[in-house]
C-alpha cells in the first residue's frame, strides 16, 4: 500500500474515531445543557389565606361641643381627662347679656327636631320600605353577577375568553356582593344615628331649660352629655381665651366599651365578610386577642378598609391596632406551587414533564396544560386542569432557564420522584 | 500547432465543466464557514433589515458568495457537540451501507462467476434478466420490495433496505464485465491442477479482481450513503432513519446548519473516493460499463 493510501485511510481511521468519541460524549454535553427542572404531582388540599393590618382604635362615639355664643371661655376639663356625664366641661361669659328669646328659639329647634328625628326613628324602625328595596335590587344584580361569572367560568374553560374578562366579571361579582353586605347593615346604622342624634338632643335641651330656669346672665355653662374621655381641645383654646360663636371647643369619646378601628388590609382579602369575629391586638398597651367584629368593609384605592368594633379596658384611643385574618378554603382536587402557574396574553397555563422515547433511551419534553386558578394565596394556587386525563402529571415547578412549550428538559429534583425515572 | 491550440481548448472546456460539476459542493463547503447572520442575509428571501436596500421589492434576491465574509465554526461547534440526534443517525447510515457493500462484494462475486465461467442451460436468458431487474427505476420495485418486506414480517427494519441491497444485480453485472477481460489461461492451469471451484474463486480470480471490487465498494456505497426513498417506506421510527432521510428536515435547525451537516455528510464518501479512485477507474475502464 503506496504512502498515499496509508493516509487516506489514518485521516478515515481518525474520523471514525473522532465521530466515536463525540457520539459517546456529545449526548452527554447536551444533556448537560439542557435547562434543569423541579417537577410536583398536583395534590389535594386546601388553600389557607393570611393577611394582617393595621388601623388607629378611635372611640366608637364622640361628642364634638360647639360654642353657642361668643366670648370668654373657662375651661374646666384638659385632655385627656375622664369625665362623667353631667360634669361642667366649660364656661363662655358673653359680652352682652344672654337674650332670653335666643335661647328659647334655640329650645324650640332642639324639641323640633328631636320630634323630627323620633319619627324618623320610628318610621325606620316600622317600616323602611326603601331600604328593603335597595336591598333587593342588590341581591337581584348579585343572582345576576353570579350567573355571568359561571357562564364565564364554562367559557374561559374551554378558551372562548381571555382570563381579563373573567377576571372582571369576578371584580363585578365581588364589589355587588360587598355593596350588599353594606346595604344590609345600612339600615342597623341608620337607626343607631337616629338614636344618638335623639338622645344628644335631648341632652342639648336640658341643657337650654337650665339656662333659661337660671337665668345666668350672658353664660353658657357646657355639660358632658355622656361620659367620655377628653378627647380633643380645640387649638388656641385655654382659659381667658375669647371664641367665636359655633368654633369647636372640644371632643368628647365616648368609651361605653365601645372602640373601632379602621384596619386596612389588601385587597385580594375577599374571604372577609361583614360580622366576621377577628382578634386585635394592641402592642402599646401590651393587650392581645381582643375579640372584635367586622363592622365595615370599603374598598377604597386598591386597598380593602375594615372597621373593627371591639371592647377593651384601658384604650384612650389613638393606639395602633394589628389584626390578623386567616381563612380556610374548601379542599380542592390539585394544589401546586404558586410558582409553577404562567401566564399569557389570555390564559393561565402550566408546563408539565411529559416522558418519551428518544434515540437515546427515556427523555423528558414540556406540555403545556390550560388551567384555570380557583383560589390561591402567596404560596401555593388550587388550579383546575382542564383535561380528561386521570393520569397524574409532573407539573414543572421550577428551571434554571427559561422553558416553553415543547422544549426538552432534565429533571433535577421534586418532591415526587418516584415516578419519574 | 494547430493539435495544441485544439487541446488548450478542449482542456479550458473541460476545466470549465468541472467548475460546474464542482460548484455546487465549494459553495456548501464555503457557505458552511459563514455566520448564521450571513447565511441568513445572503440567502433568505424575506426583507430584512441588514439586508433591505437590496431589494426590488418586497423580495430580497439571494445573494452567492465564495469567500465568507467572517468565518465561524460555531455551526460545526453546535453540530458535533449539540445534536447528539445527527451523530446517532450517521451511525445509523453506516449500519445500513457497511452490510450492503460487504454483503454485495460477498454475493456479487459467486454469481459472476457462475455468469461467466460456468456453462449451464439458459445461462443467458437468467442474465438478461438479471439486467433486466437492473435498469428498472427504483421507484418500480419499491412496492414489490414493500409486499415482500411485509411477507417477510421484516417491514420496518433495516433488513428491507440491506437484503434486496445485498442482491442487487449491478454487483454481478459489474463483476462479469471484469471476469469476461480476465484471461482464461489461469484457471484452465487451475483446472488441469485439480482445484475446484471454490479454490479457483479463492485463490486465482479473487485478486485479480480488486480493481473492479473497489469500483463495486465505492459505487455501492455512494449509492446507499445517500438512500432516501426506501428508508422514508421502509422505516417509520425517526430515531433509526438514516441521515440522508433526516437532512431534508434539518433545514429547521436553521440554514447555517445545513451546510455544515452536509459538509460532515459529505466525509465518508469523500474519503473512500480518494482510498480508492484509482482501483475505481481501473475496475470501470476495464468492466467497460462507460
Amino acid at each position: 500500500m503506496d504512502a498515499y493510501k496509508k493516509l487516506i485511510l489514518k485521516i478515515s481511521a481518525i474520523f471514525v474515531g473522532v465521530l466515536l468519541f463525540l457520539t459517546l460524549f456529545s449526548h452527554t454535553i447536551y444533556t448537560f445543557n439542557l435547562p434543569g427542572v423541579v417537577v410536583e404531582y398536583p395534590r389535594e388540599g386546601a388553600i389557607i389565606r393570611t393577611a394582617t393590618g393595621r388601623g388607629i382604635v378611635d372611640f366608637v362615639a364622640k361628642d364634638v361641643y360647639y360654642a353657642d355664643i361668643a366670648g370668654k371661655i373657662e375651661l374646666l376639663v384638659t385632655e385627656g381627662e375622664i369625665v362623667n356625664a353631667g360634669n361642667i366641661l366649660y364656661n363662655i361669659s358673653a359680652d352682652d347679656k344672654l337674650d332670653a328669646d335666643m335661647l328659647r328659639l334655640w329650645l324650640e329647634r332642639a324639641r323640633e327636631d328631636k320630634v323630627y328625628a323620633q319619627t324618623g326613628l320610628q318610621e325606620l324602625r316600622v317600616g323602611g320600605a326603601e331600604y328593603d328595596k335597595e336591598i333587593e335590587k342588590t341581591r337581584l344584580l348579585l343572582q345576576t353577577a353570579q350567573k355571568d361569572v359561571e357562564d364565564a367560568i364554562a367559557l374561559y374553560a374551554v378558551g372562548a375568553i381571555p382570563k381579563k374578562d373573567l377576571d372582571d366579571k369576578q371584580a363585578v361579582f365581588n364589589n355587588l356582593q360587598l355593596q350588599y353586605q353594606q346595604q344590609s347593615q345600612k339600615k342597623q346604622n341608620d337607626v343607631q344615628e337616629l338614636e344618638k342624634k335623639v338622645r344628644d338632643l335631648q341632652y342639648q335641651i336640658e341643657e337650654y331649660e337650665l339656662q333659661l330656669n337660671e337665668g345666668v346672665k350672658g353664660k353658657i355653662t357646657a355639660m358632658a352629655q355622656q361620659s367620655g374621655v377628653i378627647r380633643e381641645i380645640g387649638a388656641n383654646i385655654e382659659t381667658g381665651a375669647y371664641i367665636n360663636q359655633n368654633e369647636q371647643v372640644m371632643k368628647i369619646g365616648v368609651s361605653e366599651k365601645n372602640f373601632k378601628a379602621n384596619i386596612l388590609l389588601p385587597a385580594n382579602v375577599d374571604y372577609l365578610k361583614l360580622g366576621d369575629d377577628v382578634t386585635l391586638s394592641i402592642r402599646s398597651r401590651n393587650i392581645y386577642n381582643i375579640p372584635g367584629v367586622i363592622k365595615r368593609l370599603i374598598m377604597e384605592e386598591g386597598r380593602l378598609q375594615a372597621e373593627v368594633r371591639f371592647a377593651a379596658e384601658g384604650v384612650s384611643g389613638g393606639e395602633t391596632a394589628e389584626i390578623m385574618v386567616h381563612d380556610t378554603s374548601e379542599l380542592y382536587k390539585a394544589i401546586i406551587p404558586l410558582s409553577a402557574v404562567r401566564t399569557d396574553a389570555n390564559r393561565e397555563y402550566i408546563l408539565y414533564a411529559e416522558r418519551v422515547k428518544g434515540s437515546f433511551g427515556y427523555e423528558y419534553h414540556t406540555k403545556r396544560l390550560d388551567i384555570w386558578v380557583q383560589a390561591q394565596n402567596n404560596y401555593t394556587a388550587a388550579i383546575w386542569l382542564f383535561s380528561t386525563s386521570e393520569e397524574k402529571i409532573a407539573v414543572i415547578v421550577n428551571s434554571d432557564k427559561p422553558i416553553f412549550e415543547g422544549d426538552r428538559v432534565r429533571i433535577v429534583g421534586g418532591s415526587d420522584l418516584v415516578e419519574i425515572r | 500547432m494547430r493539435g495544441k491550440a485544439i487541446n488548450k481548448i478542449i482542456y479550458a472546456i473541460l476545466l470549465l465543466l468541472s467548475g460546474f460539476f464542482l460548484f455546487p459542493i465549494i459553495i456548501t463547503v464555503v457557505n458552511s464557514f459563514m455566520s448564521p447572520f450571513e447565511i441568513y442575509n445572503r440567502y433568505s428571501s424575506t426583507v430584512m433589515a441588514a439586508n433591505g436596500f437590496d431589494t426590488a421589492g418586497p423580495l430580497h434576491f439571494v445573494e452567492m458568495s465564495l469567500i465568507p465574509g467572517f468565518v465561524s465554526f460555531k455551526q460545526y461547534f453546535k453540530l458535533l457537540f449539540s445534536s447528539p440526534l445527527y451523530l446517532g443517525l450517521f451511525w445509523n447510515s453506516l449500519k445500513i451501507t457497511l452490510p450492503i457493500v460487504v454483503g454485495q462484494l460477498l454475493v456479487s462475486l459467486p454469481g459472476a462467476y457462475a455468469f461467466e465461467l460456468s456453462k449451464f442451460k439458459y445461462k443467458e436468458a437468467l442474465f438478461f434478466v438479471y439486467i433486466v431487474v437492473m435498469l428498472m427505476p427504483l421507484q418500480v420495485v419499491l412496492v414489490p420490495n414493500y409486499i415482500m418486506a411485509g411477507f417477510l414480517g421484516i417491514k420496518e427494519s433495516y433488513l428491507a433496505i440491506i437484503l434486496p441491497g445485498i442482491f442487487n444485480p449491478f454487483g454481478v453485472f459489474l463483476m462479469r464485465q471484469y471476469l469476461k477481460g480476465l484471461p482464461k489461461d489461469y484457471i484452465e492451469a487451475a483446472k488441469v491442477d485439480g482445484a475446484n471451484h471454490l479454490q479457483i474463486l479463492s485463490y486465482i480470480i479473487a485478486p485479480l479482481i480488486k480493481a473492479a471490487a473497489a469500483a463495486l465498494l465505492i459505487l455501492t456505497f455512494v449509492e446507499y450513503w445517500n438512500l432516501v426513498d426506501q428508508a422514508i417506506v421502509f422505516i417509520k421510527e425517526a430515531s433509526y432513519e438514516p441521515l440522508s432521510a433526516y437532512l431534508s428536515r434539518f433545514a429547521e435547525s436553521g440554514l447555517d446548519m445545513v451546510f455544515a451537516a452536509s459538509c460532515f455528510y459529505m466525509l465518508p464518501t469523500v474519503l473512500i473516493f480518494l482510498f480508492g479512485q484509482e482501483n475505481m477507474v481501473e475496475g470501470i475502464q476495464l468492466s467497460g460499463i462507460k
